[in-house]
């Protein structure tokens, strides 16, 4: 059954599977992976604006359609890397229809568990299939038993801007609370029926930041990433590097921080150097699965070529 | 005569596609039409122990139909009768057909599908290719061998001396990817036959296929507008048209069986792997003294049209060289993997991806420029091919040089930005590659005497209708046969057109195929159009021009002529030994590639492809273009993107586009297309076949291009990111 709700209150109310866009929720239902009932989102109001935060920042709707997001003059100026990341990231025309809140919740990509006739961890079986079978564009960092990468790019942003999601009781989740740490197979969020995202919420940039992103993939255009990073760098008045932010996807079935890639980063000025130093860094805790060994190069790449990415930009 | 043949005139069916009044099977909306779902087994080699329903389901209004409930026999006539419509007590491959259901709706259709319940016994199975011939279990004969040939050109033993240099070459499967899944609508007539309309290339094919199903042949088989074909619409659609039409018969009512995407890549056909292993020796000057090919191919589990495929393979792995000797094996074997069939190329991608592979490294081994040695050994004028044919005006030097000069005559686009990708200019190392391959137009050695096509022509008013069962799968057909007609009558082309293809009303000319349509059945169009002319003149018992004399009996009878395909008697064909004319003519084609390849992460950036093709004459250059345009892009996604991922059982993983990835037209490089004309006197205005050879050379010139930039010595396709970076020294 599909239930039209008429605001979110009472779409946190109804038992079902929310439907915002329909990008990966009706494909999976076309395939026999998701049955029951959908409460569609459409006639809920007020979640596809982009408005300023109480302190600063940005209130993004849930329903905000990914390109409207990637093109809004002030995710643009203030988050340049994720806005580059949103008008990257699938089609053209999915990107019209697909949403914030979709992105953030949608499901693997493993090609295990996309198909209907095999029963994975994520579908309540007792094994990863990707483990004992082709697991070479699965994780790299390896969190827990599904081998499979994390799918959502708009994720790293959360990491990178400390950015929490909003829920329609006021609940605040950072990306802990929503991801928890790629130990529990069976799921890919954490929310619970009845946990609907509202908001999506992006603290104020920093005074001197600059932030890039970039993806490797098979091919170079509307392709899932390999590896694809997010980087965001706060620099004091004298150019020294003050926090750094490196959030990885398609390595970890979590979105992930390069942390010890961050830690390389702080305490200097952003040299040829010191980024080589954090693109080495940042597979400093990776556990490659059998087949996933040769991303590790490909990681410390993508991070060393976005942060390269920043020292081309303006001061902002 | 009227200046229309040369001319890239539009498309007739252009205006109806791109304004979406084409209808496609999945458009036709009859009323009381029943859906159909398929019910499809999920081992790769098991016995059926038993077919039941769930008792709880609602089965009212849903008709079941399983092997018992085959009025005919239970085989999709093709080459062999291997293959049954729906298996009966045995599953030779995941996604083997075992019931069939129709219900109302397609949703109630599915659900349906998934209450038929299959009790199986799993045996094992056999799915590695190398391990097939002459092994248990056995799967099709006494030894797992669909077709095994061999062909011989001198003694290769008797030449010892010069360099050894031995290789090995892997492609794996690729699926034809049409726009359009397959699709079929089956109605019953009246008479208690069926009429199929359906996504098809070659409606014969269906009629045989029915017809032993059935059981009688009171059916007609009609195209409907077709989204693509590329070969997986030539030998499948008989499977799916038998199963709506079993459906169809027992509902009494039209049933509809339109495949979703992931199941038409899971269940249907793909591009046979390839494992092919060259031993050859040249001179230090790199002149080639023998080759000797073994070339082994995955048939799946079914014969469909493997020997024809590995026979196209066998005649193909020399490419377009002169060898002085030659030793050629070729099998391919029976796995209980869905079977593999027809696919653009047919079996000559393979062979030639691994013998352009193989000269790139005779030239390493020799260090001699590749380009050199290809130039060097290109087949001339009156030398011998594998098959002891005479090579006449051969045109591979003729597209080598234009491809070579026109690389360097304009300069390189500028590499394009990767979104959120793309190393510096410096990490994207520049790589120039290039193949030549040649195409044996038509069928092999006699197939065409054998399948005599037909074309009928009706003047009736003013009009000139065609009729003929060759079908428009969206490269032309239906737009270049009225322009052949009308050049040759001097009539304007709107007074020419084609008769819908309809085997209750059209003739068989053969199946739309084999590079072809244009040049073998072209040229029956072009002998029924003169024929037609004749015919008219000794009706009026005078000359005169065509048009003057359809003006002055317009009101008469119409008058209609057939012409059949009449082959070059010169043409001689050992069918046994594989010896002689293997094919009427061929196309040449050259491919320079310009790419990048980021070092660092093994990412290709296409930036530019040049061909230059040999087809003969142009019939209609755009048209043309196009062909080989998307054929080659077509290539280079076998190239760089395209890999079927499959479980231990054979089973398609990476069913959806989502994770089977082909190029986009953002990934579309720079094509430069030179249409080089060599006319062929057999062909329609000297027209030879063009479909199928745009497929055959990109492949092997990316990978010359990535070798050229990295060093990666690559001989397995796709090459993706991982297998460059892992082959980069």
């Amino acid at each position: 059954m599909i239930t039209l709700p008429k605001d979110a209150l009472s779409a946190a109310s109804l038992t079902g599977s929310f439907r915002a866009g329909g990008t990966d929720l009706q494909a999976r239902r076309a395939r026999g992976l998701h049955h029951g009932d959908v409460i569609e989102l459409r006639d809920v109001p007020g979640l596809n604006t982009i408005s300023p935060g109480p302190t600063g920042g940005l209130k993004v709707g849930a329903l905000t359609r990914i390109a409207t997001f990637a093109h809004h003059a002030d995710v643009r100026k203030g988050y340049p890397g994720l806005a580059a990341a949103a008008a990257g990231l699938a089609t053209p025309a999915i990107r019209e229809v697909a949403t914030v809140g979709g992105n953030l919740t949608q499901e693997v990509r493993c090609a295990y568990y996309r198909n209907p006739n095999l029963v994975c961890l994520k579908k309540g079986g007792d094994a990863c299939l990707a483990r004992g079978g082709d697991h070479f564009l699965h994780s790299c960092f390896d969190q827990g038993a599904c081998a499979a990468p994390h799918p959502s790019t708009l994720a790293l942003g959360m990491l990178a801007w400390d950015a929490q999601v909003e829920l329609a009781d006021g609940a605040l989740l950072d990306a802990a609370g929503l991801y928890g740490d790629g130990t529990n197979p069976r799921t890919t969020h954490r929310l619970t029926q009845g946990q609907l995202i509202v908001g999506f919420n992006l603290p104020a940039p920093a005074a001197n930041e600059r932030s890039a992103w970039r993806r490797v993939s098979h091919r170079n255009n509307a392709e899932w990433p390999i590896v694809e990073a997010i980087v965001r760098v706060v620099f004091d008045a004298a150019g020294q590097i003050t926090l750094a932010r490196v959030a990885l996807g398609g390595v970890g079935n979590t979105p992930l921080r390069a942390v010890a890639a961050e830690e390389a980063l702080v305490g200097g000025p952003l040299t040829e150097a010191r980024l080589m130093a954090a693109g080495e860094a940042s597979v400093k805790t990776a556990s490659p699965l059998p087949m996933t060994r040769w991303k590790l190069p490909v990681v410390v790449t993508c991070v060393q070529d976005t942060l390269r990415d920043l020292l081309t930009l303006e001061t902002p | 005569m009227a200046q229309l043949i040369g001319e890239s005139i539009g498309r007739v069916d252009g205006p109806a596609k791109v304004s979406g009044r084409a209808l496609y099977v999945d458009d036709l909306h009859v009323p009381g039409c029943y859906y159909g779902a398929t019910v499809r087994s999920i081992h790769a080699h098991a016995l059926i122990r038993g077919i039941t329903l769930n008792l709880d389901y609602d089965w009212s209004d849903v008709v079941v139909v399983t092997s018992v409930d085959i009025p005919g026999e239970n085989v999709i006539a093709l080459m062999t009768d291997d293959q049954p419509a729906l298996a009966e007590q045995v599953v030779r491959h995941v996604t083997e057909p075992i019931a069939l259901v129709a219900a109302p709706t397609r949703e109630k259709a599915l659900e349906a599908a998934r209450n038929v319940r299959v009790e199986y016994q799993p045996l094992p199975a056999l799915i590695d290719m190398t391990r097939s011939q002459g092994e248990d279990p056995r799967i099709f004969g006494r030894d797992n061998v669909f077709k095994k040939l061999e062909l011989r050109l001198g003694d290769v033993k008797a030449v010892q001396g010069g360099v050894l240099i031995e290789g090995e070459y892997n492609v794996g499967h690729q699926e034809q990817l049409y726009i359009e899944p397959q699709g079929v609508l089956a109605v019953p007539r009246e008479d208690g036959g069926v009429t199929i309309i359906g996504s098809l290339q070659c409606p014969y094919y269906v009629v045989k296929a029915l017809t032993r199903v059935l059981g009688h042949d009171k059916l007609n088989v009609v195209q409907a507008a077709t989204g693509g074909g590329f070969g997986g619409k030539e030998e499948y659609p008989s499977m799916l048209a038998a199963h709506a039409a079993l459906l169809a018969l027992r509902a009494g009512r039209p049933v509809k069986m339109v495949y979703r995407r992931d199941e038409d890549l899971r269940a249907t056909t793909k591009r046979h792997p390839a494992r092919v292993k060259l031993s050859t020796r040249v001179d230090e000057s790199g002149r080639l003294l023998s080759l000797d090919a073994d070339v082994l191919m995955d048939g799946g589990a079914y014969n469909t049209l493997s020997p024809v495929v590995i026979s196209r393979a066998a005649l193909h792995v020399s490419g377009p060289y002169r060898w002085e000797t030659a030793h050629v094996r070729a099998a391919v074997v029976a796995t209980h993997s869905p079977p593999n069939g027809a696919f653009r190329g047919f079996g000559a991608p393979q062979a030639m991806f691994a013998v352009e592979r193989h000269l790139d490294k005779i030239a390493r081994t020799l260090s001699i420029d590749p380009v050199e040695l290809r130039r060097m050994n290109l087949l001339r004028e009156g030398d011998l091919t594998v098959t002891g044919q005479v090579v006449k005006a051969p045109g591979g030097l003729l597209a080598l040089d234009a491809a070579l000069a026109a690389a360097d005559e304009a300069p390189l686009p500028p590499l394009s930005p990767i979104p959120g990708g793309g190393g510096d200019a410096a990490r994207r190392l520049p790589g120039r590659g290039v193949s030549v391959v040649f195409h044996g137009c038509g069928f092999t050695g006699n197939g065409e005497a054998k399948i005599k096509s037909k074309v009928i022509l009706e003047l009736f008013g003013e009009r000139v209708r065609v009729l003929t069962g060759s079908t428009d799968i969206g490269q032309g057909t239906d737009t270049i046969f009225p322009q052949i007609v009308a050049s040759i009558l001097d009539i304007p082309l709107g007074w020419v057109e084609m008769a819908p293809h309809d085997t209750a009303i059209v003739p068989d000319s053969g199946p739309t195929v084999a590079s072809r349509t244009a040049m073998v059945v072209g040229g029956v169009v072009d002998a029924a159009a003169r024929k037609l002319h004749a015919a008219l003149q000794a009706e009026a018992k005078r000359p005169g021009a065509f048009a003057e004399l359809a003006r002055a009996r317009r009101a008469r009878a119409p008058l209609r002529v057939e012409a059949q395909h009449q082959p070059d008697p010169t043409l001689r064909w050992d069918d046994e030994r594989y010896l002689g004319d293997a094919y009427p003519t061929y196309a040449w084609m050259a491919t320079v590639v310009d790419l990048a390849v980021d070092i660092d992460t093994g990412e290709v950036t296409y930036r530019r492809l040049i061909t230059a093709t040999d087809i003969g004459f142009a019939l209609n250059p755009v048209l043309a273009t196009g062909q080989i345009e998307g054929g080659a892009l077509q290539a280079l996604g076998w190239a760089t993107f395209e890999e079927v991922v499959t479980d231990g059982k054979g089973l398609m993983l990476n069913d959806r586009l989502t994770n089977y990835i082909i190029p986009t037209a953002a990934d579309a490089p720079e094509m430069v297309t030179l249409l080089i004309q060599n006319p062929y006197a057999g062909g329609p205005f000297g027209a030879k076949g063009l479909g199928e050879i745009p497929m055959d050379g990109p492949a092997a010139a990316v990978a010359q291009a990535i070798e050229a930039a990295t060093g990666a010595v690559l001989n397995r396709l796709p090459m993706t990111p991982e297998r460059v970076l892992e082959a980069t020294p």
